[in-house]
């Protein structure tokens, strides 16, 4: 898949994997691998960033198993633009899809 | 490359951020590998998984300049977030450095143009000297350094609509999203 174009998905992913449950990095990389191949290690510098315009919130719990874990927390800010995003990407989605079925 | 190499360079890489937050960074990728770890992969895995520590930095390169330069949109911020925007693949050579090489020489030729103007009684000066003709010409000049006067002040508006222009493109040409978009 074209690189400029997966980054953008990326983030609607990143945000919509987030509004779910609060997710630690690793976590989030596994659950966007399971589905589709991304180079793991850009993932870090794009939730950075959403955390920087204040799309996520962090905070770090212990764990069972080794350090603790920095977990993200979607802001509310986040939500919203996660709902642009994810009303933009159905559009897309749906007119290509037309577009594939038409005869 | 074992996880401690790989962390060493990547430290290397990221020289150009803060301390405090090439730190951050850094506990997040050692997280990483800890929690790769627990599921059971190995250094060499990972490693292959995440990239190399230099298309690491260059994703935080870009990133730090766009923000520079839109919190302080100026020739110098700007060009550098275009250009490490151009270090992220080739892709960005024709569709960002070409267009802002080409576009910059409208507001850039506009400044030439006035400065000519602006100088141009001692330019007249040194050809003709003190004589009559310099006086007569008195008039002309007047209006060509008053000309000057309001295409720099053209020019400069149009080199900060530039930047603006240019920041946006790079926000759309990389997929960020901002706060504005809300």
């Amino acid at each position: 898949m074209n690189v400029q174009f997966k980054k953008g998905v990326l983030e609607l992913c990143v945000l919509v994997l987030a509004s779910k449950k609060d997710r630690y990095g690793y976590e989030l990389v596994e659950e966007i691998s399971k589905k589709f191949l991304i180079s793991e290690g850009t993932i870090y510098p794009l939730v950075r960033r959403l955390t920087k315009e204040g799309f996520f919130s962090t905070y770090l719990m212990e764990s069972s198993e080794g350090p603790p874990r920095k977990y993200y927390k979607i802001t509310d800010d986040g939500i919203q633009v996660m709902e642009k995003l994810v009303a933009e990407w159905q559009q897309f989605t749906k007119g290509v899809n037309e577009m594939l079925e038409e005869e | 490359l074992d996880k401690k190499s790989y962390l060493i360079n990547l430290e290397n890489e990221l020289n150009f951020l803060p301390l405090s937050e090439k730190q951050e960074v850094l506990e997040d990728y050692e997280e990483y590998f800890v929690m790769a770890h627990e599921n059971g992969r190995s250094d060499e895995d990972i490693i292959k998984g995440l990239g190399s520590p230099r298309k690491i930095a260059k994703e935080f390169l870009a990133q730090s300049e766009i923000t520079k330069a839109s919190d302080n949109p100026s020739l110098n911020s700007v060009s550098r977030a275009v250009f490490a925007t151009v270090g992220l693949g080739l892709f960005n050579l024709v569709f960002v450095l070409a267009p802002f090489i080409v576009m910059i020489l409208i507001p850039f030729s506009l400044f030439v143009i006035s400065a000519v103007f602006l100088t141009s009684p001692i330019i007249l000066l040194f050809q003709e000297g003190l004589t009559v003709s310099f006086f007569t010409s008195i008039f002309l000049m007047i209006g060509l350094v008053g000309l000057g006067l309001l295409l720099i002040v053209a020019s400069i508006k149009l080199f900060k609509y530039f930047y603006q222009v240019t920041l946006s493109y790079l926000h759309f040409n990389l997929n960020i999203v901002r706060r504005k978009h809300i």
